[in-house]
This record gives C-alpha cells, structure tokens and sequence, in this order.
C-alpha cells in the first residue's frame, strides 16, 4: 500500500482504518504463538503440585491463561489455547496421568465445564473486539466524510474542491485511483465534455483538465452520465450498468470481481458528474465501504455542484464587463462622432452662405452619418436589452404632433394626412413618447423614400379594443410577399432598393424592437389600391388610468 | 453692455468652438471662448457676456454645475450643446437655470434660430417689457391679471388649471420648461396621480382649444423626452 501524499500525512493524521480492505485490522501487541508457550509454561509448572492441588485450582489457572489470549490474540487465539488447555488437563492432570482416559464420571463435569467456559469467554471477547473495531471504523469514516467536507466546501477553488474529494476518496476506500468527471456545457455525451479531477497511487493529490487523459476509459462514464446509474467494470473488462433499484452493489454484482465503480453525482434528476474509483487488484465491497462511498458521492456531487456555480457565476462576471465594456465603447464612439460631425456640418453652412451648393450634400451626409451611428447605439441596447423605457400614459396626439413636427421638414410640399379617431374621444395609450415618436418618424421616412413623387402619406389613428393601433399607408410599391417578415430583420434591404435610399437597413428591425420592448407591436400589410401599412399598435388606456392606483386627483 | 453683444462659448473641444464662432459671426456680436467651466466662470463674470453657448461634457467640472453657479449671479441666457439619448442631462441643465438646448451635431440655422430668440427675449424682460400682463401670440391674447384668453377676438373658457399652465409657458416664451418645472409651477408640489400623464393631458387640451391644428402645434410645442416650449411666432 503506498503512502499517501508526504505533506499532507504530515500535516495531519488522517484515519486510516479504511485503508486495507482485505483483512481486519487489529492491534497486536503479542504475537499469538506466545499465549500456547505461556499455556505450557503453567502447565509445566503446575505439574509437580499436581497432587496436592484441586481440580479448581488448576481449571482456574488455565482459564485464566485462555482468557488473557482470546482477549489479546482474537477469536481464534482463544479458541486454540482453550483446546490445548482442555488437552493439557486431561492429559497431564486427570487421573489416570498420561492418557486422555477419565476414570472420574465427575471428572467429565469439570472438563466440559472448563471447555465451555473457554469457549464463550472466547466467544464474548470476540464480539466486544468487534464492536470495539466497528466503532473505531465508523468514527474514522465521520473523520474522514467531516474533513472532506469542510475541504469541498473551503477549497479557494472549485477545481481545488474537486481535486480533494479524489484525493480523500482514493485514501479512505484505499484504491489506486479515483477520478471525479465533471459534465461541461451540455446535457449529455452528444453536447457535454468532461473535466475530470484524478488522484493516484503515482499522483497522489493531481489534477487533470479536461478528462480522457491517459489510458482512462472514458465510455463508462458516459454511460453513467447517461443512464444516471452506477456502473462496475469487472474482471475481463465487462461492463456492468446496475439498476438504481438494486440498493446494495455487493448484492447486484453477486461476488464478481469488481475492478472499477463509478457513481452518477446528481443534483436534483440531472447527472452532472461521476466519482470514479478504481483498483487494478479489485475492489472488496462490505456493507461499511459501500456506506463511505454513497458519502463520498454525496460530497463530490457537492463540489461539482460547487465547481458548476462558480464556472456560470465566472461566466456571469464576464458578461456583466463585457456589456459595461460595449456600452463605455459605443458612448464614447458616439461621442467622438459627433464632435468632427458637427464641425462638419458647420463648415458647409459657412460653406453654403459664400453660394456653394455643394455644401447642402455634404450637410446631408453628415446627417445620415448622425443618423446611423444612432441607429447602431439603439441596435446595441435593442440586443442588450438595456433599453431605457418609460411608457406612461400619453395622449396620442402628443405622439402625433411630436413626429409631425420632427418629420415635415423634409416632406416639404408632400402632403401627410393625418387621421384621428372621428368620435370626439380623447385617445389615450400607454407608451414610451420618445421611442415611439422614433418608430413612426421611421416608418414616415420611409415612405418618403420609398413612396413615388408627391403621392400623400396617410397617418392614421385608430382605436381597437385594448390597442391603439397608428398606421402610416403609402403608395408605393408595397413589399413582395416573400419578403414581408424579413424587412423588419437587421441589415435587410429590399432587393429593389435604391443604393442611395436609407442607411444600413437597421431602421425597421430597431423600429420593431422599440415597438416589443414597451408591450406593443409593428406588422406590416400590404395596402388596397397598392402600397404598404406599417401599423405600430401600443397599449391603449382610459382617462380613469391615471388616477388609477395613485390615490389622490387633479 | 456694449452695443455689440458678447457671446462666450464653452466646450472642451477648439473644432466645436470654433464651429459655433462662425455660427454666431453673422449675429454680429464678438465671442470669447473657453475650455474649462472654471475658465467659463471667470470669463463670465470679467466680460457679462450676452449669451453663453455651454457644452455639457467639460473636462474640470460638470456643466450643470457651471449653470447653477453661474445663475447664482448672472440672468444672461444660456443655450447649453447636449447628445442625443442624454435626456437626463439636459433636464437637470435647464432645472439648474439653462434656457434651452440645442442637439450635436447641430444644424446651424436652428442654433442662429435659437440664439436670437433667446437674445430676443432677454431683452423685452430687461426693457419696458417687464411686468407687461398680457402677452400676444399670433391670434392669442393672454391676459394674465385678468385672466382671460381670447382667439381671433373671441373668448377661450378654460379650466383654473389650463389658465396655469398656460400663463407659466407664455411667460417663458421661447424657454424649453421642463415636466418637473411645469409640475411645481402649476401643481404647486401637490400630490396626484401620474404627474406627467396629467400634465400632458392638460397640454393636449389646451392645444384643441387654442391651436389651429392640434396636431401641428404653433405655440404649444412637444421638446421630446425633456417638456414644453411656448412659441410666440
């Protein structure tokens, strides 16, 4: 048996109790041949007082003998000494001397008698020491389970954690090798991979990430996994899945020779990781090392569950300062922007006021610039969903006004109809102003780019039972069927466009996002007569909601 | 003052003072400029400038906190440089005293625009104007003594409230008032329920009674995300 890792015996005094499977160990402190010798001893010395002794006297002297060595030597000490004991006796101190003939029928009581007593005594002794040793046995193994525990769940790192059941589990069931399999990023062998903590005879306390390293045979960790059942490889490389049913792997294996077990550690119904433990000289199975293994699985289960956590937690951590990172990134790409944009656009007014037409493309183009990189922005917190919303309850003639007022510059003479409900309802809804004012800016400009010459945009407000629906109809050309769900994706644009015409094709994916994120929805549908509605329908509300839940009144 | 106004521009970075200088040239005035809201405050105080051009991201100091400081001893008019998406700024900029705001990258009509209203209406409140109770906007009379409101010569009813909030954002006329200005004004502080809804509720009423079309508003104009503007032309 080789020594566990020098440091850490020397740290502390582990138990090791567990650590020779075989036999039952003792402790000795004479060697059972010494109590026969000691038997004949008295004896010899006994024998020339023979005469003027009782039979009492002599039957005590012996049983005292045979006592001291079934209590020193076991069971079988005991015994042998109590039959040497009985012989000695009858032999040398039953008359007639010198034969195992009994002339006394009284005799015969006192021989039995001391036989018997021999025996129970040996017996009791027996039964005490095992106890005594049991005893011993299950304080080492709460030893061994408590400082496991304390480790698993104090280890600086989870992979520390991991590495330390194997190390503890491999010394208290005394096995070569134990391996704890941890499943990575998936459900099972089709998606996961595996990590795997080794302790060896050569490696006492070593780990290795990730697993299949060596001559380790990874397929019957995956049928753990997968079955979710324990599995004994036996002698001649048999694998053997054992139904959870089954509560005693002794019992299920019915005396075959196992020379490696793996144990599913679960957490809740999921698997997700094995206890490995293997002896090339086979693995001696009682009801106490099945008990500490079921223990043990119960802790590694703990510390892959704990290796688990802080992997998603790490992963967490990354995220968080990822997305502060983008967020820093684009505020400040924003800003940069923006600073040479304006320069921009001021030069080419001066430009403009000393008769340079030219000077209105360039303010344009700054324009669309501007506009992109606010797409981009809105793109990003779309995707992050970070999108500040305040939706409250607005009049929506406020959102009519407020689009009207951002867009009819660059309608020009070209008419936008606007249409509000035709009973004098005051129509309300429940929406963010500002990002739903950038939805119908939106889909307006589009139908002046898209929609022919002076042909008017209709705006229309309508109210339908629990939605205000707000659509802007075009005449245009209207979008092909095939293509009616795929204008609202990011970077789409319609075959037929322009190159010239819009930016970079975010504007109806953002102008959809805006419209999902404050509980409300933008579809599109093609319009009677030719041409396209573009709907955003928000959340509708009453005049009695803004009181609603506040208490007080205006 | 001089007869030329003086105009200072605060921003950190020369390309957008400069941008802004040549802006202002044509409204003939001289302008001074500074990197710093220190360099700001204390050029502020040495020249009286007639207008103060102030961006909001200065190296030193913040520049709602330039505003605040600079109203502590000074009435001229503020027109603060903010970014789009930083609505909260500009709303504790003009609670803190700026008048208005103009987006980067500005269109440089809309700041000329901007500053002469402005400039207009820091001299009507310095001249005979001051203490005037009835204001004239295009067919709108508001007569804030008597409180009454007249449209193309015929009376206007309209609730204590509405006559309120009308009568705060004529006064200001040209300014940008935000929400929580206009609550405290109107409202006094007291407690309701959605504040913001209330307010644009009030808004959208007074704008059917006095506007020709209410959704293309001439006077009671929407400053998205930030509150209302009172136009007079």
């Amino acid at each position: 048996m080789p020594e566990p890792s020098p440091q850490r015996s020397a740290q502390r005094t582990r138990p090791r109790a567990l650590a020779l499977p075989a036999v039952t160990r003792r402790v000795r402190r004479v060697r059972p041949y010494v109590w026969p010798l000691l038997l004949a001893v008295v004896i010899a010395a006994l024998i020339p007082f023979r005469e003027r002794l009782e039979d009492s006297h002599i039957t005590l002297a012996l049983l005292l003998v045979v006592l001291v060595a079934a209590a020193d030597g076991g069971r079988g000490v005991g015994l042998f000494s109590a039959a040497l004991a009985f012989l000695g006796f009858n032999w040398f101190f039953l008359p007639p001397y010198g034969t195992l003939v009994i002339a006394d029928p009284l005799d015969w009581f006192v021989l039995l008698a001391f036989l018997g007593t021999s025996v129970v005594a040996s017996h009791l002794f027996h039964q005490v020491q095992r106890e005594a040793d049991e005893a011993r046995e299950r304080t080492a193994e709460m030893t061994t389970l408590a400082t496991l525990g304390a480790e698993a769940m104090t280890a600086p790192r989870a992979e520390g954690a991991l590495r330390m059941v194997a190390h503890t589990t491999r010394e208290a069931l005394g096995v070569q090798a134990c391996r704890v399999h941890v499943l990575r990023d998936g459900d099972g062998r089709a998606t996961g991979t595996l990590e795997s903590a080794t302790a060896t005879a050569e490696l006492p306390s070593s780990a290795t990430f990730p697993a299949g390293e060596g001559a380790t045979d990874v397929e019957p960790v995956w049928l753990a996994l997968d079955r979710g059942a324990r599995v004994a490889v036996l002698d001649g490389g048999v694998v053997r899945v054992i139904a959870s049913e089954a509560s005693s792997l002794r019992e299920a294996l019915q005396g075959e020779r196992a020379l490696r077990l793996l144990i599913p550690l679960r957490a809740g119904a999921r698997s997700m990781g094995v206890l490995d433990v293997e002896d090339a000289g086979g693995l001696a199975l009682t009801d106490p090392r099945e008990r500490l293994l079921a223990a043990l699985a119960y802790y590694a289960a703990l510390g892959v569950e704990r290796a688990r956590n802080e992997r998603t937690t790490e992963r967490l951590e990354a995220m968080h300062e990822a997305e502060r990172m983008r967020t820093a990134v684009l505020a400040s790409v924003s800003h940069d922007l923006r600073t040479p944009l304006t320069t921009i656009k001021a030069l080419a007014h001066e430009l403009g006021s000393l008769g340079d037409e030219r000077s209105e493309v360039i303010e344009q183009e700054a324009d669309r610039l501007n506009a992109f990189v606010a797409d981009m922005l809105d793109m990003s917190r779309l995707a992050s969903g970070r999108f500040p919303m305040e939706p409250t309850i607005v009049p929506v003639d406020e959102l009519v006004s407020a689009v009207l007022q951002q867009v009819e510059g660059s309608f020009g003479a070209r008419p936008i109809r606007v249409q509000l409900p035709s009973d004098d309802a005051f129509p309300l809804a429940r929406f963010d102003l500002t990002h739903s004012a950038r939805i119908l800016v939106n889909l307006l400009e589009n139908a002046r780019k898209y929609a022919p010459g002076e042909t008017p945009v209709d705006l229309t407000v309508q109210r339908d039972g629990a939605m205000m629906r707000i659509s802007v109809a075009d005449r245009g050309p209207g979008v092909p069927p095939d293509e009616r769900e795929r204008i609202f994706d990011a970077l789409y644009r319609p075959a037929a466009a322009r190159p010239d015409v819009g930016s970079a094709g975010l504007g109806l994916a953002i102008a959809r996002g805006l419209a999902e994120s404050q509980g409300g929805t933008l579809t599109y549908a093609e319009r009677e007569g030719g041409g396209s509605v573009f709907t955003l329908s928000l959340p509708a509300a009453e005049l009695s909601d803004i009181d609603a839940g506040h208490g007080g009144g205006a | 003052m001089t007869g030329t106004p003086r105009f200072l521009v605060v921003d950190d970075e020369r390309q957008i003072r400069r941008a802004v200088a040549h802006v202002l040239e044509p409204l003939s005035g001289t302008v001074s400029e500074a990197a710093t809201g220190r360099e700001a405050l204390t050029l502020a105080a040495a020249e009286s400038p007639a207008l103060v051009v102030l961006d909001l991201g200065l190296p030193d100091m913040d520049g709602i906190d330039v505003c605040r400081e600079l109203r502590t001893w000074s009435d001229t008019p503020i027109l603060i440089l903010t970014a789009r998406h930083d609505d909260q700024a500009t709303i504790a900029a003009l609670d803190a005293g700026a008048d208005d705001y103009v987006t980067k990258p500005f269109s440089p009509p809309a700041l000329q625009a901007r500053v002469r209203a402005l400039l207009r209406r820091a001299q009507r409140s310095n001249g005979s104007e001051q203490g005037r109770t009835v204001i004239e906007a295009g067919a709108l009379r508001i007569d804030l003594a008597a409180r009454t409101v007249d449209r193309g010569g015929e009376r206007v009813h309209l609730t204590p409230t509405e006559f309120d909030l009308l009568a705060t954002l004529a006064s200001n006329a040209g300014r940008v008032l935000t929400h929580g200005f206009l609550f405290t004004t109107v409202w006094k502080g007291r407690v309701f329920g959605d504040a913001q809804a209330h307010l644009r509720v009030h808004v959208a009423h007074l704008r059917r009674k006095l506007e020709d079309d209410p959704v293309r508003p001439r006077h009671l104009q929407t400053e998205l995300g930030v509150g209302y503007r009172f136009v007079t032309d």
